[in-house]
């Protein structure tokens, strides 16, 4: 689905990206972990087309994509969601979902599958109202609907979980598994390590622009080097 | 069981709200349209010189807004060409009929045509890397280029001095647009295009990419949507619009000059539109009237009305960002909706 070859960059003489290789499988459900500034959001930015990697190459569904601008990318399938709570602020959340559908991946149409996800994020009730008045955590989930309404082939969740309470947290983490059943691809950022051990099914590390570990996350977290990325435990522990 | 029939009622009252949400809404359009068409129908009635010449004047500056909110208003992109793309068309218009011995009618058309090009050659390159003060200063500059430009094509365009319109749009099915009641007719004709293609702009799809373009164009592109293209194309729908109003306004005027693509009426025509309420369908229109009418009905020499204006607009822009229009949306809906 996505395979990743060399992608080094550095902004100015900071070096954020090293080397990185990778290959997600289709179907499958990824996690990627780091503390702070390993370069996570760096390397999401690159594999969306938002920042163009200085050296290497990225290839989705099989076709070299580097350099294209972020919008080519959606319309073959390759959608991210954002940190926070990213919507059109003046729009309906219904327009906002219109929006999202406008330029959706051809024949991805799931039959209707997409929209029960859709429903599966409760935002039905909310269809009329500004985008601008829902709450941080219901916004949120805007943002995945909105991704998952153009019918992406591989979705990349940039800290879906952030701020979320364990109610919403539960919601979201049964409707990306139940989109991964719907035969999407998903790669998940998050620094809730809890959430995420009991999401996915392999999880690749970053450290300080290096992939560090690849594996099932049971084996990846026992990594000494993870450990150690992670000062001692000390995230891990807390998530 | 009982779980699910509450759950259908809670829907039902749900559906029910928003029926009544629907037609409380549909409310002020209809009486926005009817205020309209009784405006647009006092010159035909009343029988002023004055008043239709007014209303004729009137109705293509609204055109030119109802233009210019298609690009700022929808798109939220800056453009300070307005008027600039104004007088393009009105010379456009006036050159075909005068050395191709076009008919005005016709001239339209290629008019649209040209524009169009023209607007998407220098959008293209505006929207594409910059955007918001980069492109209004972009736009200032190539309205200051063709004004000068026009001002010195002597042979082409008479210069300075401007140029001398002898023909006029004639009799079309019976209808003679040349007199002063066809050519108040010509305008609210247009006026009334203007709104219609407007409101089909933000009904559709492409619409709504631009609303959504204006709040956030890095989500958008994630979503797939092509930003600088929905911006240029804004822009030049915005411009071909505002030059078809120009090539009216020669034959209304019959007489056109470079002063028609001065800066300080671009900047005239974006304070009718935030003062009117950039966004919404009836800003443009309400905005025009406050801008063009009030001076004119209360008589303000023109030299005071820029300064009265300027303060009009620094005051809506402080206290009220989303216009008049805005301000009785929140009357209308009251406390239904939260305030910015």
């Amino acid at each position: 689905m996505l395979r990743l070859q060399g992608i080094s960059h550095h902004f100015g003489g900071l070096e954020v990206l090293r080397n990185i290789e990778f290959i997600v499988a289709e179907g499958e459900l990824l996690g990627l972990i780091g503390p702070n500034g390993a370069g996570k959001t760096t390397l999401f930015n690159v594999i969306t087309g938002f920042v163009h990697p200085q050296r290497g190459r990225i290839f989705f569904r099989d076709r070299d994509v580097t350099g294209y601008p972020t919008y080519r990318l959606a319309r073959l399938g390759l959608v991210r969601t954002f940190q926070g709570a990213r919507t059109f602020a003046n729009l309906s959340v219904e327009d906002c979902l219109r929006v999202a559908r406008y330029r959706r991946v051809a024949g991805s149409d799931r039959g209707g599958e997409l929209e029960k996800v859709v429903r599966l994020l409760d935002l039905d009730k909310f269809a009329t109202g500004q985008a601008s008045s829902l709450t941080a955590g219901l916004a949120r989930l805007l943002g995945i609907a909105m991704a998952l309404s153009t019918g992406a082939r591989l979705l990349l969740l940039d800290e879906p979980a952030a701020g979320l309470n364990a109610e919403e947290t539960e919601v979201l983490q049964m409707s990306i598994r139940r989109l991964q059943q719907t035969g999407v691809t998903i790669v998940v950022v998050d620094h809730n390590l809890h959430f995420l051990m009991n999401l996915v099914s392999r999880a690749i590390v970053l450290d300080a622009g290096r992939l560090i570990a690849d594996g099932p996350p049971a084996t990846v977290t026992a990594e000494p080097r993870v450990i150690e990325a992670y000062i001692g435990g000390g995230d891990l522990a807390g998530g | 069981m009982t779980e699910e029939v509450a759950r259908s009622r809670t829907q039902a009252a749900h559906v029910s709200a928003q029926k009544l949400r629907v037609k409380t809404s549909i409310l002020p359009g209809v009486v926005g349209w009817l205020l309209l068409s009784l405006l647009l129908s006092v010159p035909i009635v009343y029988h002023s010189r004055y008043i239709v010449y007014l209303g004729t004047l009137l109705a293509l500056q609204a055109a030119v807004v109802v233009s210019l909110n298609i690009v700022m208003g929808f798109a939220g992109q800056f453009a300070l060409s307005q008027s600039a793309f104004f007088g393009f068309g009105a010379y456009a218009s006036a050159l075909l009929v005068r050395d191709l011995g076009l008919d005005f009618w016709a001239s339209l058309p290629l008019t649209a045509a040209m524009t169009a090009l023209l607007a998407a050659a220098v959008g293209y390159p505006a929207m594409r890397f910059t955007g918001g003060i980069h492109l209004a200063l972009i736009t200032f500059a190539f309205g200051e280029l063709l004004r000068l430009l026009t001002a010195n094509l002597h042979d082409f365009t008479g210069g300075p001095q401007g140029m001398q319109i002898a023909y006029t749009p004639g009799i079309v099915i019976g209808f003679d647009f040349g007199s002063a009641r066809g050519l108040y007719v010509l305008a609210c004709g247009f006026l009334l295009l203007c709104l219609l293609i407007s409101i089909v702009v933000r009904c559709s799809d492409f619409g709504r990419a631009l609303f959504a373009v204006r709040d956030d164009e890095t989500l958008a592109a994630s979503l797939g949507i092509d930003v600088t293209a929905h911006k240029v194309a804004a822009f030049t729908l915005a411009s071909t619009l505002a030059a078809l109003a120009g090539a009216i306004y020669g034959v209304f005027a019959s007489f056109i000059s470079p002063e028609m693509m001065s800066a300080s009426d671009s900047i005239a025509i974006v304070g009718m539109l935030i003062v009117g309420g950039p966004g919404t369908t009836a800003g443009p229109i309400l905005g025009t009237l406050i801008f063009v009418g009030l001076p004119e009905f209360l008589r303000v020499a023109k030299n005071y009305r820029l300064l009265l204006l300027g303060i009009i607009i620094v005051a809506m822009s402080l206290y009220s960002p989303k216009g008049v229009a805005g301000d009785i949306d929140r009357l209308v809906t009251g406390a239904r909706r939260r305030g910015d």
